[in-house]
């Protein structure tokens, strides 16, 4: 009893530590709250299927480290950018990439070239045009396997 | 066209940009204001004023003897050139540059891992690999070495270890400069020169023993512009058998003096990885009366905290403590640790964490199996990159300081109150207050953070935050806490404060930039150094 009543408490430091210790820190005070409405919204539609597509690599690189689907770091239930789409849409849309329908090349390039919020923009050094149209490629692709496949 | 360069007309920028396209092809030269934007600090607090800096061009060289003639045409038209490496640099202005009007040489496409050892464990890349290209490398082979990364992963070990960046598994790989070893450089005059062991033809322990003979030029090459790294060795940790955590709690304020000694004799013994401290007083910042008696001006007392800790039924501190090596030498290692501690420390408690073999699972590394709620970020402390910290990032980026402080609990309090007490006019987060816990994250000294969010459509939020990070820069610097690293937008408050002797350090800098780059063509002003021609 004693030991769950201590690992409890030290979980409730825990949380504020982990923002308060993290390169990119925020402030203790928000840090609680911000973890607590993360854990809000979780993704609704699993993703079942990806594309053999020549976009997937660049995705897979480029993207899928804030985008992908599936949890996030140390109990976070979402990575970063899915979690904010899932914020931004409120359930209207898939929050990752992957099972959007609606995302041509010319729409990604805008949001690769522009960024929006704390995604910041990536240059063509890093990520070519060619690439991020491949990457719209694979997203139509698997979006329309996964909506086959429900 | 948005801006020039310093001291040029439009016709020297075109003729500029010809020689440019020349030398390494039109695809990889951009001056247009579309393709110049990702080059802007996306966190920028200073973002469409006057004070933001900007680039007139980038240029992408795809190899080292690009990154020459690169060099040597800016050189012939005296223009400065900013280099980066992958660009990441958030927090301290990403890949903008020092001078507006600066063409940024991105080195990104500079992406080969030339070779990693893992019987002599050391990895030798370009400054376009970043920290997820190098564990990929490693991880496809097979090859019995950990790497130490940052929290975002897309950073370069290059670019991050000469900002003097850090990681998070054994103290000697946490200073990723310090765990550097061997490095190419272009020069100014677009000369190449190899530091250490690399001076040496035919050496093979460029990578082995940094200093060959001579003075060891290679720390002007950090946070400095002396030169372009294009090479740069790095030491990495034999993969551990096992890794082992365990939390250890103490009850009152004052106890944090003792834990924070016992933590430092560990890990000066080379016994625990990164000591991750916290309060578990921070759960109680929610409730008005306790937030009100932390940030409290001139502090609270000792016996008031530990009365507020003891109606709440908390410890005041803890510390998560990390192990690597052998099982049998992992165990040894927190038993030591808990016992030392809780023989010394009365009311001391302990709480084993999860352990198990090297390299994780899946699961293990999203960090569900841990006996408790941890302070420990698994991936970056098993030297796995991700950007899942990113959850963190507020608004439109922030900008950080880092002040530099004892590994003292006395130490710590002072900082809690000095910078709390002189934060406290600036409508922000309290940063500083007494649960404040510091980062153990360079080997052998302590930082705290302060790292207010910008929002780029709120002018007047962004101009408190740029005040606040001044004053704070300047309060620290009155007590002796330095930053270790800053955006361009500071670099020159941030030099100014590190001024023994009539600013000896500084002036033997710009004797050393006057000699070897007195026109400015590499990074004018970047760590506080501006050459001749730049000075006022």
């Amino acid at each position: 009893m004693k030991r769950l009543r201590l690992a409890a408490l030290a979980g409730a430091g825990a949380l504020a530590a982990i923002a308060a210790t993290a390169n990119l820190a925020q402030g203790p005070v928000p840090a609680a709250s911000r973890d607590a409405a993360a854990i809000a919204a979780p993704e609704a539609r699993p993703l079942r299927y990806r594309a053999d597509h020549p976009g997937r690599l660049p995705f897979e690189r480029k993207c899928a480290p804030c985008h992908a689907a599936g949890p996030g770091d140390d109990g976070a239930p979402m990575l970063p950018g899915t979690m904010a789409l899932a914020t931004k849409y409120g359930g209207d849309r898939p929050a990752a990439l992957e099972l959007r329908s609606d995302l041509g090349a010319e729409v990604l390039l805008y949001f690769v070239r522009s960024g929006s919020g704390a995604m910041p923009s990536f240059r063509k050094a890093e990520l070519s045009d060619a690439e991020v149209e491949a990457i719209a490629g694979y997203l139509a692709a698997t979006a329309k396997g996964n909506a086959a496949g429900q | 066209m948005a801006v020039l360069p310093p001291d040029m007309d439009a016709a020297g920028f075109s003729r500029l940009i010809e020689e440019f396209r020349g030398a390494i092809g039109a695809d990889w030269v951009w001056t247009g204001e579309e393709d110049l934007g990702p080059y802007r600090d996306s966190f920028s607090p200073v973002w469409d004023t006057a004070e933001e800096r900007r680039a007139s061009a980038a240029v992408a060289p795809a190899d080292v003897a690009q990154v020459q003639a690169i060099v040597r045409i800016a050189a012939r038209h005296k223009v400065p050139l900013f280099p980066i490496s992958t660009g990441k640099n958030f927090g301290y202005g990403g890949p903008s540059p020092n001078v507006t009007g600066s063409v940024v040489l991105d080195l990104k496409r500079l992406n080969r891992v030339l070779e990693v050892d893992d019987r002599r464990h050391f990895a030798l890349v370009e400054p376009g690999v970043s920290y997820f290209d190098l564990y990929r490398h490693i991880s496809e082979r097979g090859l019995k070495v950990m790497i130490d990364c940052p929290d975002p992963g897309w950073g370069s070990p290059i670019g991050n270890a000469l900002e003097r960046g850090i990681g998070y598994t054994m103290p000697f790989y946490r200073d990723h400069f310090g765990a550097s070893c061997g490095m190419e450089v272009v020069l100014p005059n677009g000369e190449l020169m190899r530091t250490g062991m690399g001076a040496l033809p035919g050496s093979a322990t460029w990578q082995e023993y940094r200093y060959g003979f001579g003075p060891d030029p290679a720390g002007l090459f950090a946070q400095g512009n002396f030169g372009i790294v294009t090479k740069m060795g790095f030491r990495l940790l034999p993969m551990p058998d096992h890794y082992r955590t365990g939390l250890i709690t103490v009850p009152r304020r004052r106890d944090f003096v003792k834990l924070v000694e016992h933590v430092n004799y560990l890990s000066d013994s080379g016994l625990c990885g990164e000591a991750v401290y916290g309060s578990p007083l921070q759960a109680l910042m929610a409730r008005p009366d306790f937030a009100a008696l932390a940030t409290r001006k001139g502090g609270p007392s000792d016996a008031e905290m530990d009365a507020a800790a003891s109606a709440a039924g908390l410890p005041s501190w803890q510390v998560d403590l990390q192990f690597f090596g052998p099982e049998a030498a992992t165990r040894a290692h927190w038993e030591h640790a808990r016992d030392r501690i809780l023989s010394d420390i009365p009311g001391a408690q302990a709480i084993e964490g999860d352990h198990f073999p090297l390299p994780a699972t899946e699961e293990q590394l999203r960090n569900t199996t841990q006996p408790y709620r941890t302070g420990i970020r698994r991936y970056g402390a098993l030297g796995v990159p991700s950007l899942g910290i990113w959850r963190i990032v507020r608004d439109d980026g922030h900008v950080g300081f880092f002040p530099i402080l004892p590994r003292s609990g006395e130490a710590v309090f002072a900082m809690q109150r000095v910078l709390g007490d002189a934060l406290r006019e600036f409508p922000l987060p309290p940063y500083f207050n007494a649960t404040t816990a510091p980062l153990y994250w360079h080997s052998f000294a302590f930082q705290m953070v302060f790292a207010p969010s910008v929002k780029r459509s709120d002018p007047e939020h962004n101009a408190m935050v740029h005040r606040a990070m001044k004053k704070a820069v300047a309060v620290a610097a009155e007590h002796g806490w330095g930053d270790y690293r800053a955006a361009p937008i500071y670099q020159d408050e941030v030099a100014a404060t590190y001024s023994f002797n009539g600013h000896a350090l500084r002036r033997f800098h710009e004797q050393l930039k006057d000699a070897i780059d007195p026109d400015g063509i590499i990074a004018p002003g970047r760590g506080g150094i501006w050459p001749r021609r730049f000075r006022k």
